[in-house]
């Protein structure tokens, strides 16, 4: 709607009522907070056409009106402009350090655990992790469209526990998410549960303590790197992208992941080249992958020796029906969506490049492994065959017909992570894994 | 609260004076002070052509079709379809901007 009132055509969009904030705060991240839309009571999926009928005939005069009116009334803002600096005061140090908490959970600024104190000389140790001026903007970020400058991101770091050696790591992972494939967009304001996940390699990522072993997506002090850089690109996301939950977060039950999700490669006990380098890197080079995960399945195998047993495993684990990569699949749709990313502990990866697996061939054997019937994958489809994609218009016709989850083999990722034992994960995702320098904000 | 001096006597917390007040920087990055305008709006909708733009999200074609065939009995406008999942393609929105008079979407939100 956006787009077509900068080429001069008025809109009016219709919007639920528990997406009202989201239009407000949308319409303000594209610069224009006049745009105007309807309010309906409720979302239309899952409704009747006589509830849909119902809920439109008292708005049919206002959107006439609103096509015409030559003054339109300005949406509310939603957030005041707080000071640059916020003072809290108490009977005693505890006392304004519970002011504190309390004032920045109730304006929204926090993840719900209490938040380390952004005091000015905390900040300014942090922008001793990298060399780049505090008012550089890195990007309007995705999806409030803010100025991400250096020293914002380093605030939202020293709330999330990280040490100034973290920074780059975020850095980098906020250049990530602003890569088009990366499609940040969906991965914050969906109402899928997508969380974004920041995989580090290279030799950084051991300096600074990344867990990449045993529990590295799990909490405890071995993690503890893992889990502030994670928690960091949160706290990023809601402050600096303006990804607040009922305005441009629009979770329907959500996910713990989203609140930190961050682990490193074992490189040390991978048989092949790690993702970065398969992704274009070198080998020495440091870097964040980012990945919007929508669901983690495990894949436990205790018993298979052989590469084909292991990933018919995994294959029997990528086949859920009611994901939105599934419906990507099958959908008309421009993007690139519902890629997977196979988390291969070391047991396994052990057995899969001695039965001479690499990680295109592990792509090829998903692709043509991890298949199911139509009638499963494509029942949550909703709308008629004419909306699907070309090539799946026979299929539908078929209910039994076996279909894959991805759309191509490169839909499927692998990283080896984890300690010994036969139970890898399946990261079920958005869109394409995108890789970047840390190196580059060092 | 107290803190021990190092013969073990207890003492008054030396800190307490100045850390009753804490200083913390705002988190939260500011938007640009840009405002793009709307499009100007027609004075009436006789014999316009509506577009109505849909992301083929459950719902959202039903309520723009009835509301769009109500406006059309009442206006005498025409209608244009343009329907895609998101985002929608650039061709689209091109083909929406050179037919349509005025547009009403919606995303099933």
């Amino acid at each position: 709607m956006i787009e077509l009132e900068r080429r001069r055509v008025p809109t009016v969009i219709l919007v639920s009522k528990s997406f009202e904030e989201d239009a407000i705060a949308s319409a303000a991240a594209f610069d224009m907070p006049d745009l105007p839309f309807v309010v309906l009571p409720v979302p239309l999926s899952n409704r009747t056409r006589e509830q849909i009928v119902e809920m439109c005939d008292p708005v049919i005069d206002k959107i006439a009106e609103m096509l015409i009116s030559q003054s339109i009334s300005p949406a509310a803002r939603l957030t005041e402009i707080a000071p640059d600096w916020l003072e809290y005061t108490g009977s005693d140090q505890m006392a304004a350090l519970d002011a504190f908490q309390e004032d920045f959970l109730q304006r929204g600024w926090g993840d719900g655990f209490p938040l380390v104190l952004p005091t000015k000389e905390r900040v300014e140790a942090m922008l001793k992790g990298t060399r780049h001026p505090r008012d550089e903007v890195v990007c309007r970020l995705e999806p409030g469209n803010a100025m991400a400058t250096v020293e914002k991101i380093a605030v939202n770091c020293v709330m999330a526990g990280c040490k100034p050696e973290y920074l780059p790591v975020v850095l980098a992972a906020v250049e990530a998410m602003m890569d088009p494939l990366f499609l940040l967009r969906i991965v914050a304001c969906s109402t899928g549960m997508h969380a974004p996940c920041t995989i580090v390699n290279g030799p950084y990522g051991r300096k600074i303590g990344i867990n990449s072993g045993r529990a590295a997506l799990g909490p405890g002090a071995q993690s503890r790197a893992n889990l502030a850089i994670g928690r960091a690109v949160r706290l990023v996301l809601m402050n600096v992208g303006h990804a607040y939950v009922g305005s441009l977060d629009l979770d329907t039950i959500g996910s713990p992941r989203k609140i930190s999700m961050c682990y490193g490669e074992n490189e040390d006990q991978n048989p092949w080249e790690p993702l970065h380098v398969r992704q274009g890197f070198k080998r020495e080079e440091s870097t964040v992958t980012m990945f919007g995960v929508t669901s983690e399945v495990e894949c436990l195998d205790f018993a298979n020796t052989t590469g084909e047993g292991v990933l018919n495993t995994f294959a029997g684990t990528a086949i859920p029906s009611g994901t939105d990569g599934v419906y990507a699949t099958f959908h008309q749709s421009v993007i690139s969506f519902g890629h997977i990313m196979l988390l291969v502990t070391t047991d396994h990866a052990e057995v899969l490049a001695r039965s001479g697996f690499d990680p295109q061939s592990i792509r090829r054997y998903m692709f043509e492994n991890a298949r199911r019937e139509y009638k499963w994958l494509g029942s949550n489809q909703g709308g008629t065959i004419s909306e699907l994609e070309e090539c799946w218009k026979e299929t539908a016709r078929n209910p039994e017909a076996m279909v894959p989850v991805v759309r191509t083999a490169e839909h499927f990722h692998m990283v080896v992570v984890g300690g010994s034992a036969g139970k890898s994960q399946v990261h079920l995702g958005a869109g394409t894994p995108i890789t970047r320098s840390i190196d580059k904000w060092m | 609260m107290f803190i021990a001096d190092p013969a073990g006597i207890p003492q008054p917390n030396r800190w307490r004076s100045y850390m009753e007040k804490l200083t913390v920087r705002n988190p939260v990055a500011l938007l640009p002070d840009i405002k793009t305008p709307l499009a100007p709006r027609p004075l009436s909708l006789h014999g316009l052509t509506l577009g109505l733009w849909w992301n083929l999200k459950e719902g959202g074609d039903v309520a723009i079709e009835y509301i769009g065939e109500a406006l059309q009995k009442r206006y005498g406008m025409k209608l244009h379809k343009e329907y895609s999942a998101y985002p929608g393609p650039k061709a689209m929105i091109e083909s929406m901007a050179n037919t349509a008079n005025v547009v009403l979407g919606s995303t099933g939100d």
